[in-house]
């Protein structure tokens, strides 16, 4: 008997009770920023969703292919400062400017992810550093093309035309302008789209050869998967999906600066993808939500602020180290041991 | 003409001879058995063929054309048709059962960075398909039940069995078993020797490690002994039983 059954409906965890609980959060999201009129609430919402971006790209190299990287901050920068110096550059739109940050920064992760190939662990930890600080440092001294330290001034916010009959067609110019509401939506677009993507990889051949070469390399490659190909990919893929969320940052805030994309901010991605649940796409975007919103409520702890969100991380880590939403696989292991 | 031509590899870590002009041949549809007293090399010799060693010196001819794969990159050697299951067994421990079995089909599957974006009637097909050949593969080995559950969580038998499994799922010309019956009862054994047999009859060569005789001996059409990384001896198996080098080899100088 051959069971008629795609790969998704393959294994099954005990997160499989909670699934109603996505549609609910779509549409909470969805209509949030209709009842919810407070800028300072979706201006938060929107820095959460390009740090859900950045949680779900780092996830495809970090938790899915397994391969450690401590410098994705850089590829942020390098859609942030792709996109923004097109645009000033040229004049090059926002939404020309996008695909091509997209395929620029992926073509970064590429050129990193070569000489990664040689190395492992912890030695690939400290080469994705070491990146993640050089490209920091190009930005801060590269005046005539980055600015130096006072970064790209006077982005252009994206604009839209839209019909209108009144009572014949004209085109309407919308424009961004500085305010979250439209940023919101395109966010929350991107992340559903990406979240998309990636759900659809974990099913996929490629998700799968990623999956396989972090499980065990050595297997992965005697099974014909071309392990050096797959890891590249896993950079390039990955690393792309920072492109769109620093194109989306630099369009919104319109000015970037070096200090925006630093170390720091790599290591809060790497702790987004961890809490949230190496490998899940739900977790990953908790994760991202939790660690973004998490120091806005503790504003009013002031100095005690990131003693307790670290006080937290580490709580979680010893409580629940497979993360709020471990991947179903890797939570099954836990439940059966 | 043979299917697999080794001519003379040896391999040493540091001071070690792990193994030393070593050489061996096996014809289409034959099974070849390997053993040895432990530490022989016998791993290391499987290790030195699938690519995952580079041997020091010697050549691996490999395929109906009888080219050379000496030194290719493991997934290179499995496209040309070598599939091998591992002695402490190495499978994908957080993916299910049967995605095991499908990342053994990666080579053979159709699919881009593009379908995943704009799903196609084509590639779910192309998807659906593997799948069921892989539902086969573990029907064939009696473990379709445990298909969706995580691959370490399976009876220590039924891993052994999955591995086999997924390295058939590359579809190999030539399938190396490094002691597929470790640690398995003798009526586990018994299904095993039915399978393996089946296998062949399928028309895929195999060389098996394996230190139970009662595996070994009905099997082979030729057995070949290593001893501290030196072949010893080669020859059907009755005449290897006798042979009293490796009676030597495996019970010490008298
Ligand atoms: N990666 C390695 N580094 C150093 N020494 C090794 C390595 N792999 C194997 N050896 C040594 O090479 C020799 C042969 O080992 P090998 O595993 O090939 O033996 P074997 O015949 O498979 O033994 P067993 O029956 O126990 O599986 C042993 O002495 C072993 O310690
Ligand atoms: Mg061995």
């Amino acid at each position: 008997m051959i069971k008629k059954q795609g790969l998704g409906s393959g294994v099954q965890g005990p997160g499989r009770k909670y699934l109603f609980f996505w549609p609910l959060a779509f549409g909470l999201f969805l209509i949030l920023p209709l009842i919810d009129h407070s800028a300072y609430h979706q201006d938060v919402l929107v820095t959460a969703g390009i740090y859900i971006l950045l949680a779900l790209g780092l996830n495809m190299i970090v938790g899915y292919a397994g391969l450690l990287n401590l410098g994705y901050a850089a590829f942020f920068g390098i859609g942030a400062y792709t996109c923004a110096g097109l645009n000033l550059a040229w004049h090059i739109p926002f939404w020309l400017a996008l695909p091509v940050a997209v395929v620029v920064t992926g073509f970064f992760g590429f050129l990193v992810g070569l000489p990664v190939l040689r190395v492992k662990g912890d030695y690939l930890a400290i080469v994705t550093l070491g990146f993640g600080e050089i490209v920091r440092i190009v930005f801060n001294n590269l005046d005539p093309i980055t600015g130096g330290p006072n970064g790209l001034l006077g982005i252009e916010h994206p604009v839209i035309f839209y019909p209108v009959f009144n009572p014949s067609l004209i085109w309407k110019r919308f424009d961004f302008g500085v305010s979250s509401f439209p940023y919101y939506y395109l966010v929350f677009f991107c992340v559903i789209l990406v979240a998309y993507f990636s759900l659809r990889l974990d099913r996929s051949r490629i998700g799968r050869a990623w999956i396989a070469v972090r499980e065990d390399e050595v297997a992965a490659g005697c099974m014909g998967i071309p392990v050096p190909q797959v890891k590249l990919l896993a950079f390039g893929v990955g690393s792309s999906i920072a492109g769109i969320a620093g194109s989306i940052f630099a369009a919104k805030q319109g000015t970037i600066t070096p200090d925006s994309f630093d170390f720091i901010l790599s290591v809060m991605i790497l702790a987004m993808v961890v809490l949230g649940g190496m490998g899940s796409v739900p977790g990953v975007i908790l994760g991202g939500l939790v660690l973004s919103i998490l120091p806005e409520l503790l504003r009013e702890f002031s100095i005690y602020r990131m003693l307790i969100f670290g006080l937290v991380m580490i709580l979680m880590m010893i409580f629940r180290p497979q993360g709020f939403l471990g991947n179903v696989r890797r939570k099954y292991e836990l439940t059966t041991r | 003409m043979s299917l697999l031509r080794v001519d003379n590899i040896s391999k040493s870590f540091g001071g070690l001879k792990a193994i030393q002009n070593v050489s061996i041949s096996i014809r289409p549809g034959e099974i070849v058995g390997l053993i040895g007293p432990n530490g022989a090399g016998k791993t290391t010799f499987f290790n030195c063929i699938t690519g995952i060693y580079k041997p020091d010196a010697g050549t691996v001819m490999f395929g109906d054309y009888e080219q050379e794969i000496t030194g290719l990159v493991s997934y290179m050697i499995s496209w040309r048709g070598m599939a091998r299951t591992f002695q402490n067994i190495r499978l994908f421990a957080n993916m299910s059962v049967l995605e095991n079995v499908i990342v053994g089909a990666h080579k053979h599957i159709r699919s881009s960075l593009v379908d995943l974006l704009f799903p196609s009637k084509r590639s779910y097909a192309d998807e659906m398909k593997f799948v069921r050949r892989a539902h086969e593969l573990l029907e064939f080995f009696g473990i379709d039940r445990y298909a969706n559950d995580l691959a370490s969580s399976i009876p220590y038998g039924s891993q052994r069995r999955l591995e086999l499994a997924r390295a058939l799922a590359c579809e190999p010309k030539l399938l190396l078993l490094d002691e597929p019956a470790a640690g398995m009862n003798p009526q586990e054994k018994q299904d095993l020797l039915e399978h393996i047999s089946e296998i062949r009859r399928q028309g895929i060569s195999i060389l098996i490690v394996e230190h139970d005789m009662k595996v070994i001996m009905p099997l082979s059409d030729k057995v070949v002994v290593l001893d501290h990384g030196e072949k010893i001896a080669e020859g059907r198996p009755e005449e290897i039983q006798k042979n009293p080098l490796v009676i030597e080899a495996y019970l010490g100088k008298q």
